[in-house]
């Protein structure tokens, strides 16, 4: 799935779901490769994956940032390496 | 944006409808509706699918058999804790399988009332037995009536900004919230790029839907996946109604709305609406869907003078001026589908109305959204959607609630059980809050 560590392919699938609907959404493991617009993710859906990782780890990503996470895979190596950036590890910072 | 540039047009022309009618003549060739580029200028508009998501069930025939039966979809309020509030019933939508109409991505960035919608849409489409992938997609408009918006998404998303900070407001309240989000994700979810709009007009908006969609059709719109849908029992949604419109406080299920009746009192509120697929009847013949449910035969719309007007209200010049848009008589409308407001003074409004286009007790008068509730921006697609089963069946449904007609009101109300009769028309009359009244005539 991923090399990265700090940041799971699970990890991922539980930022995409939302507290609106409990279980509703796309296994996005299936299909990691898959762009993310194939998928049902539009841009509203990756600016909202932006605000919850800010809200969840304290890590502001750019504004800019969906571009460099088309695909699941790509999401869970940038969003990895962007806290490892901010030397953070997962969970710190998360609000309850 | 292009949603409110869409609702802006289709708002617009309706206006422009409205003024010719407000010249208070008969117009009997619509000059108002016949666009000048107009590609289909005498398009009959068919209906091909029913979509019904309501508190009386889901899917046409399960909600048809619940006003054949009486069958209410009143109950206490499970949506939210009404405990607190002087309202407890209301129609709800009872459990279906919305994942099977609904795609998970999009339920966290929807509205309820949107959800109900798409899974109307599909619903509708399934009915129709269309696949508009096959269709050329500039082709397929969407045309709904919405009156409150995604208002449940708007609490908990408000509630969000007030408790825990702006950071936590959602991206999608950016767009769940809006009336015309419903019309956005029918035609993102379906691949109809054709003219969308929606029409905010309260109760009468779901007729003013399928007047845009003729004028759509008209313009050269094979299809138009129209109607509409609300949904607004939230806490903030109920408190809303409560605060400015006349809803029935009473506890009892059976005798909390009942229009027409000596005791009418209000009306209490429901959620859902119907979902219709309305096909240009050429395009529809050519696929092959030869026997639609019916036909959109006659449209007319107005507004209530203001409140101390000595003029009378708009009702019977635009129920008049439906009829004369079907190039149809009185005496050949087989049933009326009443608005049903249910307070004294707005039901004695629409009886006199009634009878002075068709006579005192001149017509078969039936209001099956006492099932219901009023839904708003989906009642009269509601009315409509029930209208077009009764002329399919040759049956008026009765009207539960009420037992005693109120004075003046000369109607030949059909209560206690359905009426069976040979049915050809029907004229369905729906007023919104503030003064929206329009009409249609549906022929089989």
């Amino acid at each position: 799935m991923t090399t990265n560590p700090t940041f799971s392919m699970d990890e991922l699938q539980r930022l995409l779901l939302t507290d609106s609907v409990e279980g509703a959404a796309v296994d996005i493991a299936a299909a990691a490769d898959t762009p993310f617009q194939e998928l049902g993710y539009d841009s509203l859906a990756m600016l909202e994956l932006v605000c919850r990782v800010g809200r969840e780890y304290g890590v502001s990503l750019p504004e800019d940032a969906e571009k460099a996470m088309t695909t699941p895979n790509e999401a869970v190596r940038y969003i990895g390496r962007s806290l490892a950036d901010a030397r953070l590890e997962p969970g710190l910072g998360r609000t309850a | 944006m292009s949603g409110a540039d869409a609702g802006g047009r289709a708002g617009e022309a309706v206006a422009a409808a409205g003024g010719v009618r407000a010249e208070g003549t008969v117009r009997r060739n619509v000059p108002a509706e016949a666009s000048p580029s107009a590609e289909h200028p005498g398009a009959r508009l068919v209906f091909t699918g029913l979509g019904v998501v309501a508190p009386t069930g889901v899917g046409a025939e399960e909600h048809w058999a619940s006003v054949l039966a009486g069958r209410t979809g009143i109950g206490k309020i499970t949506r939210c804790d009404a405990e607190a509030y002087p309202l407890r019933l209301a129609g709800q939508v009872p459990a279906f399988d919305l994942a099977a109409h609904v795609p998970p991505p999009l339920m966290p960035q929807t509205d309820w009332w949107t959800q109900l919608a798409l899974a109307g849409a599909a619903l509708a489409l399934a009915d129709a037995r269309l696949e508009p992938a096959e269709l050329p997609e500039y082709e397929m408009a969407v045309v709904t009536s919405s009156s409150s918006g995604g208002t449940a998404f708007g609490q908990r998303e408000i509630h969000r900004l007030w408790s825990r900070g702006p950071g936590h407001v959602g991206a999608y309240q950016s767009i769940a919230w809006f009336y015309a989000a419903t019309t956005g994700q029918i035609s993102i979810r379906h691949g109809m790029r054709g003219p969308c709009g929606v029409l905010a007009c309260e109760q009468a908006g779901g007729l003013d839907a399928l007047a845009q969609a003729r004028r759509l059709a008209r313009e050269g719109s094979r299809l138009v996946v129209t109607g509409g849908t609300d949904a607004s029992l939230c806490e903030y949604g109920v408190i809303a109604q409560l605060s400015t419109l006349p809803l029935a406080r009473r506890d009892d299920v059976r005798r909390a709305y009942v229009p027409f009746d000596r005791a009418a009192c209000g009306y209490l509120p429901g959620e859902g609406g119907a979902i219709l697929l309305a096909e240009r009847e050429d395009a529809a013949r050519e696929r092959g869907a030869d026997r639609p449910y019916g036909e959109l035969l006659g449209y007319a719309s107005g507004f209530d003078p203001a409140p101390g007007s000595r003029r009378p209200p708009a009702l019977h010049r635009v129920a008049r001026n439906a009829l004369a848009n079907a190039r149809l008589e009185p005496s050949e409308i087989d049933v009326v589908f009443a608005d049903a407001m249910g307070t004294p003074a707005a039901d004695l409004a629409e009886a006199q109305a009634i009878s002075a286009l068709f006579g005192p007790y001149g017509v078969p008068v039936t209001a099956p959204k006492t099932l219901t509730g009023r839904l708003y921006g989906g009642g009269a697609a509601l009315d409509v959607a029930t209208a077009l089963l009764s002329l399919r069946d040759g049956v008026v449904p009765a009207t539960t609630g009420p037992r005693e007609i109120g004075p003046g009101c000369e109607i030949d109300l059909v209560t206690g059980s359905p009426r069976e009769l040979p049915l050809r028309t029907a004229l369905v009359l729906a007023r919104g809050h503030g003064g929206f009244t329009s009409a249609v005539v549906l022929g089989r």
